[in-house]
């Protein structure tokens, strides 16, 4: 047995296995990274519109302010959530919204800014995001909704 | 415990079929290893469910806030002409289910509803007012989100795309009141 291993030549090969492993391993970790860096979105029952006159929410570069549902909310000062920040609905509150809304437009002039609320909330906590957008020089909000299920 | 019987040689060289199998058992033996396929495949099926987005699609309607200082007032006196249509949204019965949509327009005296005043407001486009009417969206208080997003679609699928949603509660405008 060992002299047949002396004449022979080695044979080189390599074994792809661990390799593809490896390399899954680290694709899985970069879309984990990249699920995790999104922003945080709150679960919501979005407005459902028939014969919608809506578009894609745009994606590349976006701010979303999220009303939060009063059965989801945290206390008094989590009635908005712009990423993992909440703010409140005193003025005072509504002022650091508009200064956080202010500063990712100022960041980043082409950011669109996304406002979801459940379809259950009464106008009276939506209007306040609203405003806020406003007062931070936004020219425009995109109004989330969900696409009509085809029925 | 009793001890395993043991192996008569002689029988299975009497037996033809026993005999065959002892032969193949002796050869080496190509067997697949099974455990790095299996770890792909697992990987694979993790990168799969990541990359599917289980969130259902969402879609935005486009809202141009008005700019700072171009507050238009409905009760302006110096805007006459092109007053723009208020309309008011109130949602009501059990839970808000129910919504109910007035205009101060007589022409949209019969819409209740946003899909109502979607078509009654498509047929005066262009017959007694141009597309560049305003409207004034003014939800109640307690007006549901869903239905104030459903009449601010109706008027701009009916082609007026310069709408304004005031602040809750600041319209005068009220259930009951003659248009």
């Amino acid at each position: 047995m060992g002299r047949r291993h002396q004449r022979e030549p080695a044979q080189v090969r390599a074994n792809l296995t661990p390799m593809i492993d490896v390399v899954f391993l680290l694709i899985i970790f970069f879309l984990l990274v990249a699920q995790i860096s999104r922003t945080r979105r709150v679960e919501l029952d979005l407005p459902e519109i028939r014969e919608a006159q809506a578009g894609e929410a745009s994606r590349d570069q976006q701010v979303i302010i999220n009303v939060v549902p009063l059965s989801q909310s945290l206390g008094a000062g989590d009635s908005y959530r712009v990423g993992l920040r909440s703010f409140g609905r005193d003025g005072a509150s509504l002022e650091r919204l508009t200064t956080e809304l202010r500063r990712s437009l100022e960041r980043q002039p082409e950011t669109s800014l996304l406002l979801r609320a459940d379809r259950t909330e009464s106008y009276e906590r939506v209007h306040p995001a609203i405003k806020a957008a406003r007062a931070a020089g936004f020219e425009q909000v995109e109004l989330v909704t969900r696409p009509e299920e085809a029925s | 415990m009793s001890a395993p019987a043991p192996r008569d040689d002689r029988v299975i060289e009497h037996d033809p079929r026993r005999r065959a199998h002892a032969q193949r058992a002796a050869l080496p033996v190509l067997n697949l290893n099974l455990t790095p396929m299996i770890d792909v495949v697992f990987l694979l099926m993790i990168y799969f469910l990541l990359i599917t987005q289980f969130q259902p699609r969402e879609e935005a309607q486009a809202y141009e806030l008005p700019k700072e200082g171009d507050r238009a007032e409905p009760t302006d006196p110096f805007e006459l002409p092109v007053q723009p249509v208020r309309i008011a949204v109130e949602s009501f019965g059990d839970g808000g289910q129910a919504y109910r949509v007035t205009s101060d327009l007589s022409l949209l005296a019969g819409a209740t509803s946003a899909r109502a005043l979607g078509e009654a407001l498509r047929a005066e486009l262009d017959a007694t007012m141009g597309d560049d009417q305003r409207f004034v969206i003014e939800p109640a208080r307690e007006a549901r989100w869903e239905h104030t997003l459903a009449v601010f679609n109706a008027v701009r699928g009916a082609g007026y795309p310069s709408i304004r949603l005031a602040p809750p509660g600041e319209g005068a405008l009220r259930i009951g009141d003659t248009p």
